[in-house]
């Protein structure tokens, strides 16, 4: 994935989408208080000077699909891993809630569910049935919407054809007003990530650490 | 130190309670039993009949989940009474009143298991009895499902067909 | 921050219970290879009971209704249920993004607060206590009180109090009061005067549409281009660009007292004082004009009073050009502004030099003081440089083509109705005003008239400057009712409420906002059945025209809103030009023909062409004709007016300085020592256009504030709480002379020391209104009706230490 801080006027569109597509629970406002809000996708600011002279940095937050991801490093279950794809998972049914990954994540993607979600009966029916409802006591994040790679592998071989750039698109990039977020396989010289990873206002976030982040940042210098 | 005839018995009163909880667990454990609105004849509409499973179970090769029939589809041929058994007249009773028709799930998966249809019928051509066993050669709906689905059933599967073993493939 | 740490406050698992869970999941671990259907070990969770639904997807196009932008949308349902709103990619506009409001759209519809269907107050009205009726017994109700009524107090005794209104629906009101005999229409609405400066310049009463996609420079005054501008998917769309021209952008230069999400995301931030936007303008005309940057072509052809006149007598007007060279140096305009000399002229060399520059003209300007002038002010940008009637420019825009609405028939008692004066009495000199105030002044004052009064999407006693006034009103207005879906602030003193169904669910069309320089008509088809018993608006108001019978029913014969709508759209199936939404690729092939005068038929049939229409999402046309010169005036000499005749008189008879522009000083108003600091309020774009804060995941997505979640805040310059001795996160009153309100305390160091930055409309958690708008004190502008927002002062107190 690649964002393009430019283009990004923050208007959270990403966020929400996401929330709606991956069935996010919300919390009391006392618990939100308390940070315990989940966004898989956090536009996160950052304010700089002071009036007339502010400038402000938006940072569209998803997990970075590390390739050297330190939290599953810690996980004593097995529950979160580095897919095939090169997707992190996160496997509910496995978590244990003991918080490790969460705590070794230095990009603070990782979500516990300190609640169960609460959705009254008519918040029901907009889940996606595609996605599941995380239980209490189990640690959620961004998934790259890999439910829809699912799908569009299954179409794919559906129509005995292989898998095109557009066909899979998690639902930040696919909601993006500006085309702020570009999606696609990093490893594939054809699409547009594979170029734009190159681009010399590209970055990434904490590269010193080691962690690999497969999310890179396009910033023009100031 | 001596083991004193106290702490043993202690010892062997938690080993006893171990397996107690361990055999009420798995009985627990146990699937409760599905009954059927109607005592559906799979034999005699599968194999007597020759109708093809998708008349019934119409998404079996394009939806999530196959479907099952309502009363319509019953309808078309049970409208009027149909041949001579009690629940084939109990069915035409049942469609004359305008009573809705819902059977209950037997093969059943967990919340966290994502399993289409579409993808193991529809585009790899599965065998219906690899899961659900002889479920046509039934009279009587069975009341638990004739093949017990469990992971390692999905893994051994995967494996030999050279599927993906990606926990993400099933789990989201 | 994700939840890592325990916090301060009870986890959700006890220590206790966390051990029991972990023993207990090591233990089925071992023992299963599936774990139970009910989930393992944790509480079985709320799920959607899916049985056998097949999980089959469908998409379905249609229009955000939620705020003015109207944004292509596409409803993806499984199995019949909305479960993700997505963009349409065909619609010219928002060409496939949407704004986390129409995302969090479906929370509106499946809310659990919605109204479940008709009701009536029991008892004293606004008690509480409602009883559910039928939609046939509310309609008749209605219909019988409204009969009543008619002929008993006459048909001037109906009002309606109508939000944003747009399209058919407008109309259809329209039809409804006129055929009915009333004048009170009474709009309640966002107003940001532009279109009386178009008015006034141009002799084209109409919000002016800015080309922004094709724009080289956006230099936009107060416009909140990102955040509650008409569109923010238009600005964001220029924004980004397109992918295709190898990512040609235009810049974005932001002109803004405040550090606005706008402010902070364009390229570039201009801070000036509070009510200084226009001064600054001026400025840059001024060195526009000093170094010959203007198009002196386009002002000698098209533009009056420009250069100074001269009359028969030999009497001189001054014009322009001296004005602004007499006033505007930049010197002064640097003092006035704050915006440094060196500044200044940058910006205007920039914007002189820009391929196609425009200048947008927002809200903060029309509502500073003289806010006329000031709107007049920043347009004159555009005029020096011949900006209008071009590609990138200001273009003024089109209405889509429909087929009108049959003429209405009016009988003896709507004719006499009509002529009388409606209650909220004269407006203001130019444009229309804050009708709904003044209505509402009216009735409390004691214009009895009003005996039935409609609420359509408006909130007053939430939303107005003027709450307590409308209190007054609606304490004498014998029957309320409401259309309103949740029961919001004014719709729980209503004496019926006939619940209108959501976004996502009625028909509707949706024509662009003006600020679109296209003619575009989107339409909405219902993505969902009714979650509730309730009934669009339309097909109610068409129901009751038709039981009122007469001339009332002869002038709305139409079975439903969606047979309505079809048949206007007739209007653009035989116009002979413009398209069903496409692609980009083939929308720019439409406009090559269109301007060499070409145009193919897509459809033989209406009914085919209708299909198709509801099916891509609308009809746009393109093209827009750039030769028209009425596309630049429609004024008796067809030129634009830099000078209005119109404007001096009005100034005269108002006892202000007779020469337009020469008002504009900026606001140097001292605070008084009681209210030491200044109020901005402003709208934050996830409630724009106003609906109460219902969106889950939307309260926890506010402004610039990530961190700021569920409650109203107010945004504090760091010295300036220092010097209150206040804290972050404080609950804080904020105080003027008219009154209170709670919000939380914010430090932000992108507010100007002595100013306190407060979102318009949000809600505390538990339903407390947080409305800065009621806190303003100045007077209003007696020239456009409409109150000043940023002229009030305001102190800050710690809530508790002073109750």
């Amino acid at each position: 994935m690649v964002i393009d801080l430019d283009r990004c006027t923050g208007c959270a569109a990403c966020e929400v989408a996401c929330k709606s597509e991956n069935n996010l629970a919300t919390v009391s406002p006392e618990q939100a208080e308390m940070g315990r809000a989940m966004s898989w996708m956090k536009v996160i600011s950052e304010v700089e000077g002071e009036f007339p002279n502010s400038t402000l940095q938006f940072f569209p937050r998803p997990c970075m699909h590390c390739d050297n991801p330190p939290c599953v490093k810690v996980c004593p279950v097995s529950a979160t891993y580095l897919g095939e794809d090169g997707i992190v998972g996160q496997i509910y049914a496995r978590c244990i809630g003991c918080r490790y990954c969460a705590n070794a994540c230095p990009y603070t993607v990782k979500y516990f569910n300190w609640y169960g979600p609460e959705w009254s009966e008519s918040e029901l029916q907009h889940l996606n049935p595609d996605v599941s409802v995380r239980p209490k006591g189990v640690i959620e994040k961004c998934t790259f919407c890999h439910h829809r790679l699912q799908k569009a592998k299954e179409d794919a071989r559906a129509e005995g054809r292989e898998l095109r750039e557009e066909d899979f698109q998690p639902a930040c990039a696919e909601i993006c007003p500006t085309r702020a977020i570009i999606f696609g396989d990093l490893d594939d010289p054809t699409h547009r990530v594979a170029t734009l990873k190159d681009d010399p206002r590209s970055m990434r976030l904490m590269e010193e650490l080691g962690t690999e982040p497969k999310v890179y940042y396009l910033r023009s210098r100031a | 130190m001596a083991r004193t005839p106290r702490t043993f018995s202690a010892w062997a009163g938690a080993v006893i309670l171990l397996i107690l909880m361990i055999g009420i667990g798995l009985l627990v454990r146990r699937e409760p039993a599905v009954s059927q609105p109607i005592a559906f004849n799979h034999l005699k509409h599968t194999q007597e009949l020759g109708l093809d499973c998708v008349f019934c179970h119409t998404y079996v090769e394009t939806g999530a989940h196959p479907g099952l029939p309502d009363a319509d589809t019953c309808s078309l041929c049970h409208r009027a009474p149909l041949g001579e058994s009690e629940e084939a007249a109990k069915l035409s009773q049942l469609i004359a009143d305008g009573e809705p028709l819902r059977f209950n799930k037997l093969f059943r998966l967990p919340d966290h298991v994502f399993y289409t249809h579409r993808r193991h019928v529809g585009i790899a051509e599965l065998d219906c009895t690899i899961c659900h066993g002889e479920i046509s050669e039934t009279e009587i709906p069975p009341e638990r499902p004739l093949v017990e689905i469990s992971m390692s059933f999905c893994l051994d599967c995967h494996l030999e067909q050279e599927e993906t073993v990606d926990c993400n493939a099933c789990h989201r | 921050m994700p939840a890592t740490g325990e916090g301060n406050g009870k986890p959700g698992l006890t220590r206790r219970e966390f051990v029991w869970t972990m023993g207990a999941a090591a233990a089925a671990y071992g023992l299963q290879d599936l774990p139970d259907e009910n989930g393992i070990f944790w509480s079985p969770e709320p799920k959607v009971e899916l049985g056998w639904a097949p999980g089959l997807e469908e998409f379905r196009t249609s229009t955000c209704l939620i705020c003015p932008s109207r944004c292509g949308i596409r409803g993806r349902l499984v199995d019949g249920r909305l479960v993700r709103v997505v963009g349409n990619q065909l619609h010219p506009l928002s060409r496939g993004g949407v704004c986390p409001r129409g995302i969090a759209g479906l929370q509106m519809v499946y809310h659990p607060e919605r109204i479940s269907g008709p009701m009536v107050a029991e008892g004293a009205r606004g008690g509480g206590n409602w009883r559910g009726v039928s939609r046939d017994e509310a309609l008749t109700l209605l219909t019988e009180r409204l009969r009543a009524s008619r002929t008993v107090a006459g048909p001037e005794s109906l009002a309606l109090v109508a939000g944003y209104c747009a399209g058919s629906m407008q109309a259809l009101w329209h039809q409804f009061l006129r055929s009915y005999g009333s004048p009170n229409y009474v709009a309640d609405d966002y107003a940001d005067g532009t279109d009386c400066v178009m008015g006034l310049m141009h002799g084209i009463r109409r919000r002016p549409a800015y080309d922004l996609e094709q724009a080289s420079l956006v230099l936009s005054f107060g416009a909140p281009l990102f955040e509650s501008w008409w569109s923010p998917l238009q600005a964001y769309v220029a924004f980004g660009g397109s992918d295709e021209d190898g990512g040609q952008r235009p810049r974005f230069i932001q002109v803004d007292a405040r550090f606005s999400r706008t402010a902070a995301r364009t390229q570039e931030w201009v801070g000036v004082k509070p009510g200084t936007h226009s001064v600054l303008a001026l400025g840059i005309a001024y060195v526009l004009i000093r170094n010959d940057l203007h198009d002196a072509d386009f002002l000698s052809r098209h533009v009056a009073g420009f250069e100074d006149a001269v009359d028969g007598a030999g009497a001189t007007t001054e014009g322009y050009r001296s004005l602004v060279l007499r006033n505007y140096r930049t010197e002064e305009v640097s003092a006035v502004t704050g915006v440094p000399v060196e500044r200044i002229t940058a910006l205007a060399r920039a914007f002189g030099s820009s391929p196609a520059p425009v200048a947008v003209c927002g809200a903060d300007v029309t509502q500073a003081p003289n806010g006329l002038q000031a709107g007049m002010a920043v347009h004159s940008l555009n005029l020096l440089l011949g900006r209008v009637n071009r590609p990138g420019g200001v273009i003024f825009g089109k209405d889509p083509p429909l087929a009108p609405l049959a003429s209405p028939v009016l009988d003896d008692a709507a004719r006499a109705g009509l002529t009388s004066q409606p209650v909220a009495g004269p407006g203001p000199a130019f444009g229309t005003g804050d009708v709904a105030s003044r209505f509402a002044r009216a009735v409390a004052a004691g214009d009895g008239r009003v005996e039935n009064l409609l609420l359509y999407y408006a909130d007053p006693l939430a939303s107005s400057v003027h709450p307590e006034a409308w209190r007054a009103a609606l304490a004498r207005i014998p029957f309320v009712v409401s259309f309103s879906p949740y029961l919001d602030e004014t719709t729980r003193h209503a004496d019926l409420v006939l619940p209108d169904l959501v976004s996502f669910e009625r028909w509707q069309d949706a024509p662009s906002p003006a600020s679109y320089p296209y003619p575009v008509w989107g339409v909405a088809q219902p993505l969902v059945e009714p979650q509730v018993d309730g009934i669009a608006t339309g097909d109610a108001v068409l129901a009751v025209a038709s039981r009122l019978g007469g001339s009332v029913a002869q002038s709305l014969a139409y079975p439903s809103f969606e047979e309505l709508l079809k048949e206007r759209a007739k209007g653009l199936f035989e116009i002979r030009r413009g398209m069903l939404f496409a692609s980009e690729f083939e929308g720019r092939h439409h406009r090559q023909m269109e301007e060499r005068g070409w145009w193919l038929r897509e459809h033989d049939e209406f009914e085919e062409f209708w299909e198709d229409l509801v099916d891509r999402g609308g009809w746009t046309d393109l093209f827009h004709d750039f030769t028209d010169p009425a596309g630049i005036a429609q004024t008796p000499d067809g030129l634009i007016d830099l000078m209005p005749e119109e404007l001096t008189r009005a100034l005269v008879a108002n006892g202000l300085d007779r020469t337009p522009y020469i008002g504009l000083t900026g606001d140097d108003a001292v605070p008084p020592a009681d209210f030491p600091l200044r109020l901005m309020p402003y709208r934050v774009s996830t409630l724009a256009s106003g609906t109460l804060s219902l969106e889950r995941w939307l309260a926890e997505v506010p402004g610039l504030f990530p961190e700021t979640l569920w409650y109203p805040w107010v945004e504090v310059h760091p010295d300036t709480v220092r010097t209150l001795g206040l804290e972050e996160d404080t609950m804080v009153w904020i105080s003027s002379s008219r009154g209170r309100m709670r919000a939380r305390l914010k430090v932000f160091p992108g507010t100007a020391p002595g100013n306190v930055c407060v979102p318009y409309r949000l809600q505390h958690p538990d339903g407390e209104l947080a409305n800065p708008l009621q806190l303003l004190d100045g007077p209003t502008d007696p020239l456009t009706g409409l109150a000043p927002w940023f002229t009030t002062f305001v102190r800050l107190d710690q809530v508790g230490a002073v109750d």
